[in-house]
């Protein structure tokens, strides 16, 4: 079952195009990259997919519906930097996310809270930044979402945080759920990937099934990577 | 949902927001005090009569524009910063997150206004009943008089002689001046929501962009609305010799209606800007 769709998008911001004529279809269960150097477009197109920008033209559709409320409701969204209010304590959060998305499972974000021993109690600028990265982890992987968007969710924290996060990401989602991750850190992730999608200077070089692609090309994924994105 | 926002909202604002205007609370207490004293009964009190009294006016005005920023970065904070990727990412319409802004910002400046308008009220009453106490009705009487006001004493009471300065009787007065301070916050608040979400459309220095368009909407709020209510009434106005109960007649409701008319334009944009799906960079 098509989950995302993507037809002819683009965003221009002036005279630059940050993504060029995208068409993209994403199916359900997968686990996808979404590879790409700085400045590619990769958050572009996140934002285009969960919203929070607008298409200069181009169309989205998620589960057939163009982008809106119950797309908002299907996708769980991680970006890349933090966006909870500092002054907020873990446990009002947690009653903010249940309050707002029906799909939140607070027992599953508390027992994910006591394993990592984050006090619920404590304000969130309290923390650490390995720690609110966690934190924002925890509630977005606690919803049972369709598509989980995660933004570079393992930059900037140290490799066992890496080895936490990914087994969080793992453990957590659905059979059916798709997760959509977004990173220039390839090796760390190539494992669980089920799909990739390269994206070079806003346009789509590459969707293929990893599989398929390291039986072609006989490459691990983080080499052909690194041929496909040579300076 | 948007009892839900509604509910964040106010519990965000609430904290600052009950303090600033406990302040206000305390800042009447206090002048009620000082007026209930024999401070100002000798004439070498008057500077210092002056200096509270612009103290009390610039601690008014302070308020009520600490209020207004407060609910302006709160706006801009929690739907275009870092915040904005939550918010906007709720199952909610960009309307709903809209209204919770408008609802909980417009109870917090009309709380104010009306604490502001029962402040310089209650101040009034307490140096007027302290001036009857200490120098006699009959002082207070002539002191009329010598404004150039009909006898209060041959009034057939303080409503009528109200009505004759004021054109209203005082409590209809007063709720024209609560209807135009209300209908006044609605369209303040308004300027400050859609110069933001207006500066959210330019490609670079959005906050800057956003203070200018602010600037912009509230000379120009003033230069129309100037224009709206003074031009029609001006020659009524210079031939009375009732200057201030003709200003109170012509002048306070077409102030309420041109600003319904402001806050009804401002509404409208602002929604339609919030509708148009604002791009968060």
């Amino acid at each position: 079952m098509t989950l995302l769709e993507c037809k002819e998008l683009t965003k221009t911001y002036g005279s630059f195009s940050a993504l060029s004529n995208i068409n993209l279809q994403i199916e359900s269960g997968h686990i996808i990259g979404l590879l790409g150097p700085n400045g590619s477009g990769k958050t572009t197109l996140i934002k285009l997919i969960t919203g929070l920008l607008a298409p200069t033209s181009g169309t989205i559709y998620i589960q057939e519906e163009p982008v809106g409320i119950a797309s908002k409701n299907l996708i769980s969204y991680l970006p890349d930097h933090t966006y909870l209010s500092e002054h907020m304590r873990v446990q009002d959060m947690i009653r903010f996310f249940e309050d707002f998305y029906e799909n939140f499972d607070s027992e599953r974000a508390y027992d994910m809270l006591e394993k990592l021993k984050i006090d619920p109690r404590h304000r969130f600028k309290t923390f650490s930044k390995d720690t609110k990265e966690k934190v924002q982890l925890i509630l977005v992987m606690s919803r049972r979402a369709g598509l989980y968007i995660l933004d570079e969710p393992i930059a900037g924290v140290d490799p066992a945080a890496r080895d936490y996060i990914l087994q969080t990401i793992l453990s957590n989602c659905n059979e059916d759920a798709t997760i959509l991750i977004s990173t220039h850190l390839i090796s760390d992730i190539e494992n669980i990937l089920d799909e990739v999608i390269f994206i070079q200077n806003g346009r789509l070089h590459t969707h293929a099934s990893v599989d398929d692609l390291r039986q072609k090309d006989r490459k691990s994924i983080d080499t052909l990577f690194r041929e496909v994105f040579k300076c | 949902m948007l009892r839900k926002l509604l509910k964040y909202e106010w519990k965000a604002t609430g904290k600052v927001l009950c303090l600033v205007n406990l302040a206000l609370v305390l800042i009447t207490l206090v002048g009620c005090c000082i007026l209930s004293t024999d401070i100002f009964d000798n004439e070498d009190a008057l500077p210092l009569a002056l200096l509270l009294i612009t103290l009390y006016t610039l601690s008014l005005a302070a308020i009520g524009i600490i209020t207004l920023i407060y609910l302006f970065l709160r706006f801009y904070r929690n739907l275009f910063t870092a915040e904005g990727y939550l918010m906007h990412t709720l199952p909610v319409t960009p309307g709903q997150l809209f209204h919770s802004k408008l609802i909980v910002g417009y109870f917090w400046v009309c709380l104010n206004s009306i604490l502001g308008i029962a402040s310089a009220t209650l101040l009034s009453f307490a140096a007027a009943y302290h001036f009857v106490s200490t120098h006699g009705i009959e002082i207070a009487d002539q002191f009329i008089l010598e404004m150039g006001m009909t006898d209060p004493s041959s009034a057939q009471d303080w409503s009528v002689w109200f009505q004759e300065f004021f054109y209203y009787p005082p409590l209809q007065f007063l709720l024209m001046i609560l209807i135009l301070q209300l209908v006044c916050n609605f369209s303040s608040l308004l300027t400050g929501y859609m110069s933001i979400l207006l500066g959210q459309l330019v490609e670079k220095y959005k906050q800057a962009a956003s203070f200018g368009f602010y600037i912009l909407f509230y000379v120009a709020n003033q230069i129309v609305s100037s224009a709206i209510i003074l031009i029609p009434c001006m020659r009524t106005l210079l031939a009375t010799d009732h200057f201030m109960k003709e200003y109170a007649r012509l002048l306070i409701p077409l102030a309420i209606v041109s600003q319904i008319i402001i806050g009804i334009i401002f509404y409208t944009a602002s929604l339609l800007l919030m509708r148009k799906k604002v791009n968060l960079d």
